[in-house]
């Protein structure tokens, strides 16, 4: 296994298809919320080089990945801050240290850029809340949503 | 403190039974209960594991050395 930094529009041929898995057993509301990604805003992002991203691979197929959206925050312009976009990890990867191992190097990563603070969510329908509890994350709260009928 | 009085250790706060060449990854059935158990056992040795070292173990044994050595080096001597 290997984790790394890459450029969102090199790994999108590999990403792309995952993506419908990773919203089939993560993504809220499917129903009323379907999956359609835009593409375009992601193309911008990565050209003005806000979009971060960390992957795994294993013999050199993509099974993991961090996105990340690299912007000062706000309220706090002079503080850089690493908000998620989405991670993932495929299934038959999840066990040993491998998902850990990706934080941390997502962690490194963010680091180099001058990130000062992260900000993630550990989704209820998979929690991983002891992922950042072993890394010394802090929880600041719970994310509500509803869909309006 | 031997490697194998720590793969005790590591047994009881699990309440698994353990051998020295089984992967990491009998800790748990997945990262997250992998992740569940190693604190467990840091919590009954009172040892934290530094993330660089746990990623890098590849068998329970590699943890248990690791203990071992942890505990030992805090063990006082006796005069």
């Amino acid at each position: 296994m290997t984790f790394q930094s890459e450029r969102w529009g090199d790994i999108l041929p590999e990403l792309a298809p995952l993506l419908q898995g990773q919203w089939e057993e993560l993504g809220l509301y499917r129903d009323h919320v379907p999956l359609d990604m835009d593409w375009e805003k992601y193309q911008k992002f990565d050209a003005l080089e806000i979009l971060k991203v960390t992957t795994a691979r294993d013999a050199g197929r993509l099974v993991g990945w961090y996105v990340s959206i690299v912007t000062p925050h706000p309220h706090y312009r002079t503080t850089l801050y690493g908000f998620l976009d989405f991670y993932y990890m495929l299934a038959p990867y999840r066990t040993g240290t491998l998902g850990l191992q990706l934080f941390i190097e997502m962690e490194k990563a963010m680091k180099l850029l001058g990130v000062r603070a992260l900000i993630a969510i550990s989704k209820t329908v998979r929690p991983i809340d002891l992922i950042f509890e072993r890394l010394e994350w802090t929880e600041q709260g719970r994310t509500y949503m509803k869909v309006l009928g | 403190m031997t490697r194998e009085a720590a793969l005790e250790l590591m047994a009881g706060a699990t309440d698994m039974t353990l051998a020295a060449d089984d992967p990491l990854a009998a800790l748990g059935a997945d990262s997250l209960e992998l992740l569940y158990a190693v604190s467990q056992i840091e919590a009954v040795t009172d040892a934290r594991i530094p993330d660089a070292e746990l990623v890098r173990f590849r068998t329970v044994g590699d943890m248990a050395g690791w203990i071992a050595a942890r505990l030992s080096q805090e063990t006082p001597e006796t005069p």
